[in-house]
């Protein structure tokens, strides 16, 4: 069982308790206008071309099988026809190409998150499978969790919820703790901002619920698009009706991963908005008050 | 020129140390040099006292030439000397150079022949000296018992003028002279006493290591609040720059009084034994105190200090090992009862290797060849630094004594003999190993590149390394990554590194025990070694502990834990020293999960410097902005603005999680 991953990341602190490795699938069914991970989305593994770096020596287009890369005026990077081998970034010698994305087995994955168990013992901390979206590629978070728990590791998910019923079950009886975002609870401006429903997410939500998964509410809060009084209020409420719901966390907006859309020749959803101050954050957790 | 000539021009000068060796001439060294301690303490210069709650307080006493030395017996500064005098000079020459260490200057890395230790501060506070001198005055050998005698006459008049300059000062009602009035020649009955009597003992000792504090004077502990006076103290050895001292490992209310007294100081360098057990409320105590800077206490693994002493030595009996402390920097000893070498040599193992490499490569079949060749020629060399240091450790016990040593440290007095030479109760000799992660690196690299992938050929590697081409860098994993790989090299070289010490004994007795403790010296060790395969360059610092080469270890803390747990570390029991920066706002979330996995898997001890990065590059800038920023350095701690700006770079680069 092979899955996409960005990265397999060790001693994360906030993806749920303790100390924790944090694997981060590729692809995600949201594309998030603030998103800081747009290389996360796509499922494909993909290139990511920083031309500022690039010095145009041509050691891309000499191994690239697709011919994606072409000199003519400067240097044209046809993305629609990359197949995200990697040739070309692993040539570059100013690392103006970047490969996103890799495919590993389960077990592989699970030798990397294994290393660490004695601190997840001492912290108790274990795995977090996040992205991207980990209910994008089911099959693979499910094993790969199931062998975790096997193994005596507490296994954690972090997702947006928007799956189908089938993909969630299977996932989420290998969770000790699912990590749920809630984009925003006005269902006309969750599509607006996600591209996709949100009805489908708080019916999985409660389903979590009714299985008796503890699960944590995580709520990015972007200025100006949903940093509304009747969003938090909305959020209390999911708290109040859900008991096994620990709490609700905010997420505030930054801007760190905005040059990465220019990277992948995507425009940035979030121009123009401003980073939240100290005091407007205090703000934001005094409205939430169920906070973690 | 003659003996008395010598006398008066020490005289002349005030140099009383000096002066008090040449007084009688024809007695023996021992009774020459307690002589001197005599005449030291006679004239002791005295600072004024100004309500502090201990006495004396402040820098210990030095003059311009001769003074005593903890380590040496005897520290002269020749060069002075020289300019008054060079008559005088070439007499001491003759007669305080009849013990020269005979360590090659190459592997010295951390240490020559030095000596810190733990008087045996317990015994003299629920004993008192008055004890003592009855004890000897049994003492069979004449020369130590007239020399020890001749030291308490000092010691007595010492004690005496404290008293003068107490009344002086119009201080006779005060707790302080109550207590000096009874200690240290009678035991303490109060804790206060007991800390009174401890400030005495350590200026007696010329103010090296701080002793078991928490664990030696909790029986007369009956709810005092001593944190000022403990703070007191520490503020004594910061400004005398004394090492070390331990706390633990059952854990009591001084345990915690100690850690609050040492926030933001940088000396001593405390020690405290971490058991899985330990209480939140001391967890929380050392955190606070990490968090304030200063980089005190490191954590050291109570159960793996107490296995690998039990193994190692196993004539010592329980109640002795408990004993267990670093001194020094934070060479393994037993507090009170051992003569230790700290550090006696420190061999270069990257020296080694580099040369090596020069020979051998081009003409090794494959890498057990190699490595087999580096083995063989580090072996050699470790031999021959070890039988250097028994052939020191003869010359010494015969020409340098250390009489105050000798009173303080147990079992001198019973035993009537020298410290130097057989009279403490436990000898070893801790040897520091510098360069190890270097060698691990530089394997690793030339076993792929030139045996593995056979990317290059020796000749190839040995010629761009020359060109000054950093060669290793990022096409191979590093120790620090958690790569099996280099974990298995990792285990082989630090465990083959070792083996070579059990093979010898020293002089004085004990065993060699390896350790790693760089303290500041990476940075010279790497000037005499040429580009190695690990990403260095020629002249290069070495590695500063046995975590990773600054920036390899680029998979996060966990990874770097458990790489540096690959080593044997139990083998390197004199104390393998890791340095780990953290992020402030991770300390108290994390640090005691980090030290219990880190443990558990057999990490031996662990010093974190909590800082954050921006402090430290503004610091790096305006370092007189920053007087009081502490950080630790492979053992001990020391001012960042002290710092050569090689080093202050070098703790900057120092990951930070």
């Amino acid at each position: 069982m092979n899955g996409t991953i960005l990265n397999i990341q060790r001693f994360c602190t906030d993806d749920g308790p303790g100390i924790r490795t944090t694997v981060f699938l590729k692809g995600c069914p949201l594309h998030c206008v603030w998103c800081h991970n747009p290389e996360s989305q796509a499922k494909r593994c993909e290139i990511m071309f920083d031309t500022q770096k690039c010095i145009e020596c041509g050691s891309c287009s000499a191994v690239c099988s697709q011919k994606c890369h072409s000199f003519d005026a400067n240097h044209t990077f046809k993305r629609d026809t990359c197949i995200g081998c990697g040739a070309c970034a692993e040539a570059c010698p100013t690392k103006a190409l970047t490969l996103y994305g890799k495919r590993i087995s389960v077990c592989e994955a699970y030798n990397e998150v294994k290393r660490d168990k004695v601190f997840y013992k001492t912290s108790g901390g274990g795995v977090t499978i996040s992205g991207g979206e980990p209910l994008f590629q089911p099959d693979f978070t499910a094993e790969l969790l199931k062998m975790c728990k096997e193994n005596g590791i507490h296994t954690a998910i972090e997702t947006s919820g928007f799956a189908d019923e089938k993909s969630l079950f299977s996932v989420i009886e290998h969770c000790d703790l699912v990590l749920f975002d809630i984009k925003e609870t006005d269902e006309e401006l969750h599509k607006r901002y996600t591209g996709v429903p949100l009805k489908p997410i708080l019916k999985n939500l409660q389903l979590i619920n009714e299985r008796g998964i503890p699960f944590i509410v995580r709520a990015p809060i972007i200025p100006s698009l949903n940093d509304r009084e009747s969003h938090f209020s909305a959020l209390k409420g999911i708290r109040a009706s859900m008991s096994f719901c620990q709490g609700i966390q905010i997420m505030p907006y930054h801007k760190i991963g905005s040059y990465k859309y220019e990277l992948l020749n995507r425009e940035y959803g979030c121009d123009g908005v401003m980073e939240p101050s100290k005091e407007t954050m205090e703000h934001w957790n005094k409205l939430i008050s169920y906070g973690i | 020129m003659l003996s008395n000539e010598v006398y008066s021009f020490f005289m002349d000068r005030g140099e009383y140390y000096g002066a008090g060796y040449y007084e009688e001439p024809h007695k023996s060294q021992f009774e020459r040099f307690s002589r001197a301690l005599r005449r030291y303490f006679e004239n002791y210069s005295l600072p004024e006292y100004k309500g502090e709650p201990l006495y004396p307080c402040g820098s210990k006493w030095r003059t311009a030439l001769v003074n005593p030395d903890f380590s040496f017996t005897v520290a002269v500064d020749w060069r002075r000397l020289a300019e008054q005098s060079q008559d005088v000079r070439s007499v001491l020459g003759n007669d305080f150079n009849l013990y020269v260490s005979r360590v090659p200057s190459v592997h010295t890395v951390g240490g020559n022949m030095y000596t810190h230790s733990y008087p045996n501060f317990k015994r003299i506070v629920y004993e008192g000296f008055d004890s003592y001198e009855k004890r000897i005055e049994k003492i069979s050998d004449s020369e130590v018992r007239n020399g020890l005698l001749d030291l308490m006459v000092g010691i007595r008049c010492f004690h005496s003028r404290i008293l003068q300059v107490l009344k002086d000062a119009g201080a006779v009602e005060s707790e302080l002279y109550k207590a000096l009035a009874k200690v240290p020649f009678s035991p303490a009955e109060t804790l206060y006493e007991a800390l009174v009597c401890w400030n005495f003992v350590y200026y007696l000792d010329g103010c090296d290591d701080i002793g078991r504090m928490d664990a030696d004077l909790i029986p007369l502990y009956k709810g005092e609040d001593m944190t000022e006076v403990f703070r007191c103290f520490f503020k004594n050895v910061d400004v005398n720059n004394g090492w070390s001292g331990t706390l633990g490992p059952d854990y009591n209310p001084l345990t915690v009084q100690c850690l609050k007294a040492c926030k933001g100081i940088r000396r001593p360098s405390l020690e405290l034994r971490v058991k899985p057990d330990m209480p939140k409320e001391v967890w929380d105590a050392a955190i606070e105190a990490i968090h304030a800077g200063g980089g005190s206490p490191s954590l050291y693994n109570e159960v793996g200090y107490q296995e690998t002493l039990a193994r190692l030595f196993p004539d010592i009996p329980a109640e002795d090992r408990i004993n267990c402390a670093g001194g020094g920097c934070t060479e393994t000893m037993l507090a009170g009862i051992s003569n230790v070498g700290s550090l006696d040599a420190g061999i270069n193992t990257a020296f080694i290797f580099w040369n090596v490499m020069r020979r051998s490569l081009v003409s090794s079949a494959d890498f057990d060849d190699f490595y087999s060749a580096f083995i063989d020629e580090y072996s050699h060399q470790a031999k021959n630094v070890m039988d250097s240091i028994s052939e020191s450790q003869r010359i010494r016990a015969k020409f340098n004594p250390q009489p105050m040593r000798t009173l303080l440290v147990d079992d001198c007095i019973d035993r009537g003999k020298d410290f130097n030479n057989g009279g403490a109760r436990y000898y070893w000799s801790v040897v520091n190993l510098a360069g190890m992660i270097n060698v691990i690196d530089s394997m690793i690299a030339i076993k792929r590149l030139v045996f593995d992938t056979k990317n290059m050929t020796a000749e190839e590697l040995l010629k761009r390394l020359d060109s000054g081409e950093r060669i290793g860098n990022s096409v191979v994993p590093h120790h620090g990554v958690d790569s099996d790989e280099v974990n298995e090299m990792a285990a082989r070289l630090s465990n083959d590194l070792c083996a070579v010490f059990e093979e010898k004994t020293p002089y004085m007795g004990g065993k060699f025990l390896p350790s790693s403790i760089q303290f500041t010296t990476y940075l010279e060790a790497g000037i005499g070694v040429g580009a190695t395969p690990d990403g260095r360059l020629a002249g290069e610092a070495l590695c500063d502990s046995i975590g990773a080469i600054n920036g390899n270890d680029v998979k996060g803390v966990t990874a770097l834990l458990n790489s540096a747990a690959s080593l044997c570390q139990s083998k390197m029991a004199g104390t393998p020293v890791l340095n780990l920066k953290l992020n402030s706002s991770m300390l108290p979330t994390t640090l005691p999960a980090l030290v219990q996995g880190y443990f558990e898997q057999g990490g031996m001890q662990m010093q974190v410097t909590c800082v954050s990065k921006e402090e430290l590059l503004d610091a790096e800038k305006h370092p007189e902005k920053y007087p009081n920023l502490i950080v630790r350095i492979g053992g001990y701690s020391e001012y960042f603005s002290r710092l050569s700006p090689e080093h202050r770079r070098s703790v900057i680069e120092r990951t930070c999680y």
